[in-house]
């Protein structure tokens, strides 16, 4: 079955054609989850929330643009309408100072789950802006809008977590290798 | 040799080609939210259907008949009779005939018969004017309270008369049985009669119907004829016989219903549990996940279930008393009662109670406004089934309700009397209708119900056909504990 054809089975709710949809397109949108998300939980439960979404607006996907990247945005929505509910628990520092979001770092080697971790513990907009404009190709301009935040407070915020980054990378990096050496030893 | 890159672009070449899987639970959970959406989209459109029928019913109740159907064949039958009242056919000056002036042998005849016959009478059947006999009786009243003052006391005379001959419903029978005895019988005893009636309706209906049988044995055995208690007897153990066959169709019901549910459920279990476990491990994993979601939605119910079992729900209610063929006026009132109910499970409510309801409506005929009033105790036993669990959470209501009559008054502009034997003693409705539930706090909650009752044959006479029914907004603040 051809995505045409599974799109239009899922568009009559055929429950196979869900099930097959879903395993197509779970791992990319799991991925997706887990960068916006704090914890595994947190991730399966927005991965939930977004096929809910994908199979009862479906509908509404006209045929336009890419199929995987009309889910992979509502997956991030999903990701950013939780951000908004919580936005009053987490810190807001509003900084407008506008720096250079360019930080260097020697090729990283860790594994996955680690690397995921490092971005997860990331302040949530920190995170949200980091993830939005490097890894999904989102302009500051178009930050700003999602986020309700000003161009400026998205470029700093990006800066600042590229930093934090860095830094948690380089930390996990040097446990990591003491770790093997204690082992080894 | 490191070469240093961009954080940035680093972390998207590595996550670029990764490829992690979520958790195998996630597809049943999904595909359990669809199957329940799937419901819910059906449940919304019943909801919506049942919705717009309530409503209309609600806009003919309490605007009486927009169309005005039945209005206009009232008032043409009124015309006809003041016009059959107004005019002599034999006066030729047109003048207005009254009988105090002009009786003629053909009303002192329907009068005497009013006399004779007091369970004819209009004012004792309010509704039932359909025989021909009784059309000819109301022929005379009506002239007599329509043109002249005197002749209104002299039937009222006559109509206190007529109501000290009544015994109870079954006289009818013994007006048919044209028994020349029952012109004596004692209007003390009847008196006592009724006064007793209205104490023993507390209990239960079939006890009060005993208890009148072997009164009206006693008090006939003094004044009738033994062969006229016979009818009586007979009429009475019908309506008991009736209310038996009634109590035991629902009970039977009840079980078969029971019975069934209990098939059903042995039928839905899944056949994985009944079945060997299968050897090949492809089975043996879906027969763990399912298990494992089974698990899961065992706890997600246990997490949702109270921690309250018993509500009480003390309400006040306006109820709206109409029959179906006709509409009544002035027919709204304010009752109240108690609710006590009981969690079967987190969606399922059993609910019985105690209501106090008094209902009334009025007839209006040749400017003579006659107004009944009719007071019942209600004990209804009803379930509550939850379907929408949100804000504000939906219900459907459904059950019957027993009812015993208290009372039943007739007051006219002059007098006030009571017909309570023109109602059954106790009938039974079927109640259908919904809640809405506001959560106020973790205990309290905020409920409007609009049920709709139809009631079993509430009135005892044999030829009154039609069928009565009462639509009630209940509201009040339910404590769960």
């Amino acid at each position: 079955m051809n995505l045409d054809q599974l799109i239009k089975a899922c568009k009559k709710q055929n429950i196979k054609a869900q099930s097959e949809l879903y395993n197509r397109y779970k791992n990319t949108l799991y991925l997706q989850c887990l960068k916006y998300c704090k914890t595994v939980e947190e991730a399966q439960d927005n991965l939930q929330d977004a096929f809910l979404f994908i199979f009862s607006n479906i509908k509404k996907y006209n045929g336009k643009g890419s199929f995987e990247g009309w889910m992979k945005r509502i997956t991030i929505n999903k990701a950013i309408d939780k951000y908004k509910k919580d936005s009053h628990i987490s810190i807001v520092i509003n900084d407008d100072i506008i720096k250079d979001s360019v930080v260097e770092i020697a090729s990283i080697k860790l594994p996955l789950d680690e690397l995921l971790g490092c971005i997860q513990s990331l302040p949530t907009r920190y995170k949200l802006v980091f993830n939005l404009y490097e890894l999904d190709n989102y302009s500051h301009q178009e930050i700003s809008q999602m986020l309700s935040i000003s161009v400026g407070t998205s470029k700093s915020n990006l800066h600042r977590a590229k930093l934090l980054l860095k830094d948690a990378i380089i930390n996990k990096s040097a446990l990591l290798n003491l770790n093997k050496k204690s082992y080894e030893y | 040799m490191n070469t240093k890159k961009d954080i940035g672009s680093q972390i998207k070449t590595l996550l670029e080609n990764q490829n992690v899987s979520p958790s195998h639970s996630l597809w049943s959970n999904l595909e359990e939210e669809l199957k329940r959406k799937k419901k819910k989209r059906k449940l919304s459109l019943i909801w919506l259907s049942s919705g717009l029928v309530s409503i209309t019913l609600l806009i003919f109740m309490f605007f009486g008949n927009p169309f005005g159907f039945n209005e206009k064949t009232i008032i043409n039958k009124n015309s006809v009779n003041n016009k059959n009242l107004t005019k002599n056919p034999d006066d030729k000056n047109g003048t207005v005939n009254t009988d105090a002036q002009n009786p003629s042998p053909n009303n002192n005849k329907s009068i005497n018969q009013a006399v004779k016959n007091p369970n004819s009478n209009r004012f004792n059947q309010p509704e039932i004017a359909t025989s021909k006999t009784d059309k000819t009786l109301n022929d005379s009243v009506k002239k007599a309270t329509l043109n002249d003052n005197a002749l209104i006391q002299a039937t009222h005379k006559s109509f206190n008369k007529t109501q000290k001959g009544l015994v109870t419903t079954k006289n009818s029978s013994l007006s048919r049985s044209e028994n020349p005895n029952k012109k004596h019988l004692n209007p003390t005893k009847t008196h006592r009669l009724s006064s007793s009636k209205k104490k023993k309706n507390a209990s239960t209906s079939q006890k009060t119907i005993v208890k009148t049988v072997e009164k009206i044995k006693t008090d006939t055995e003094n004044n009738l004829n033994p062969e006229s208690y016979s009818s009586i007897d007979n009429s009475a153990f019908k309506t008991l016989n009736k209310q038996e066959k009634l109590t035991e169709k629902s009970l039977n019901h009840s079980i078969v219903s029971s019975t069934e549910k209990e098939d059903k459920k042995e039928k839905n279990t899944p056949k994985s549990l009944n079945q060997p476990i299968a050897l090949n491990p492809e089975k043996e994993q879906e027969i763990e996940k399912e298990e494992k979601a089974k698990e899961e939605e065992k706890k997600k119910k246990e997490e949702k279930k109270p921690s309250y079992k018993w509500v009480v729900f003390p309400h006040a209610s306006l109820d709206l008393y109409d029959r179906f063929d006709n509409s009544f006026s002035n027919n709204i009132t304010v009752n109240y009662g108690v609710y006590f109910s009981y969690f079967l499970n987190p969606d399922i409510v059993l609910r019985t109670g105690i209501n106090n309801l008094k209902f009334q409506y009025n007839e209006i005929e040749n400017n003579d406004s006659v107004s009944q009033e009719l007071r019942y105790l209600e004990i209804p036993l009803e379930i509550k089934h939850k379907i929408i669990d949100k804000k504000i959470s939906a219900s459907v209501v459904y059950g019957l309700s027993y009812l015993l009559l208290n009372d039943a008054v007739i007051k006219t502009d002059l007098n006030t009397f009571s017909n309570k034997s023109s109602f059954e003693n106790a009938t039974i409705s079927l109640n259908l209708g919904f809640s809405l539930q506001k959560r106020l706090n973790k205990r309290l909650y905020f409920n409007v119900e609009p049920i709709f009752k139809s009631q079993f044959k509430p009135l005892a006479e044999d030829n009154a056909n039609f069928s009565i029914f009462t639509t009630s907004i209940i509201t009040g603040i339910e404590y769960k504990f």
